[in-house]
């Protein structure tokens, strides 16, 4: 290869970057004005969102289709317990995003203050999830039995509030992790920016589970 | 960090930062979800009929959804390309849902 051709291939890569800065995709090697660990959490968030669109339209199709479908006061004897497990999910991702402000702000004692008050929040919401799980489990739910009707609701209670839960607990070790490294030095506020972006959409699913298994 | 500042990116291109709202905005939010929350109980409790129940508790869903993905998530600061990779997802739930329901019966009368 001559030295001619190099050469070219270098101009060419820089008419590529002015024209993509001149494009709607602006801001150069960086894609839709984000960070690239900001944006490879959306992404990652986009496609978790169709995981669990899919299982809430397989949930979805089955109680049409199921005459037999238990009330959630049948089964959970009332919202209360649920209604509270919302109001800590939701005041948790207000101080996860209060969080992520006070990251911005350089502000580090607030941001541990407010990490640890989320991390709080997710940990009550786990308990009170496993109180209920138990509560189902002893009046006879299991994903293949439900004494309250079509054994599909069952299926679909501990698939969908699992896999919830699961994410709840990646989740919680998320933050812990987060709020460790600000001891390690790691201190960045795009670095938690990201771990809210992963809590809030946890609190975004939980709010159409709730509405979906326990208000409908 | 003053707001309006160049940060680098990771991959070393550098990368407009969003506005950084100050703590209000975040309670303000908070405080919007758990009203239209008490409004969904409410709604539940005073037992509505079924399809009216359903479009509110739909909608009021909607709305929570919303404010967490735009406020919390700081959606309404990014470019659109970036709000497409959020919520076309969930449009394309929905799309697939309404789209398959009529073999279940929704939309042609009862189960058999």
């Amino acid at each position: 290869m001559s030295m001619a051709q190099t050469m070219d291939f270098a101009a060419i890569e820089r008419r590529d970057q002015q024209r993509l800065r001149r494009s709607p995709w602006g801001g150069g090697r960086s894609p839709l004005n984000a960070n690239t660990l900001k944006l490879g959490m959306w992404i990652f968030l986009g496609a978790d969102a169709l995981i669990f669109m899919s299982l809430l339209m397989a949930y979805g199709l089955h109680r049409l289709y199921n005459p037999a479908w238990p009330t959630s006061e049948e089964v959970f004897g009332g919202v209360t317990l649920v209604s509270i497990m919302t109001f800590v999910l939701i005041s948790s991702s207000a101080t996860m995003a209060a969080a992520v402000g006070a990251a911005q702000q350089q502000d580090l004692q607030a941001t541990r203050r407010l990490l640890l008050a989320t991390i709080a929040g997710g940990v009550f919401f786990l308990g009170a999830q496993a109180y209920e799980w138990s509560h189902v489990i002893g009046a006879g739910g299991l994903p293949s039995e439900n004494p309250w009707g079509s054994p599909l609701f069952t299926a679909s209670f501990f698939t969908i509030t699992g896999f919830h839960g699961l994410h709840v607990t990646i989740g919680v070790v998320y933050l812990v992790a987060t709020l460790l490294r600000t001891w390690r030095g790691h201190f960045s506020p795009v670095a938690i920016e990201a771990a809210g972006l992963y809590w809030h959409f946890v609190d975004l699913i939980w709010v159409l589970v709730f509405t979906l298994f326990y208000l409908l | 960090m003053q707001n309006g500042a160049a940060i680098n990116g990771r991959d070393g291109g550098t990368v407009r930062p969003a506005p950084v709202p100050g703590y209000r905005f975040y309670w303000q939010t908070w405080f919007i979800l758990l009203v239209l929350t008490a409004l969904e109980v409410m709604a539940v409790m005073a037992r509505l009929r079924p399809r009216l129940l359903l479009a509110v508790l739909l909608a009021l869903t909607a709305a929570k959804m919303g404010y967490i993905a735009f406020n919390f998530m700081h959606l309404r600061f990014e470019r659109l390309g970036l709000i497409l990779i959020f919520v076309l997802p969930f449009v394309f739930g929905v799309m697939m849902y309404l789209g398959t329901a009529p073999d279940f019966g929704l939309f042609v009368g009862p189960t058999p």
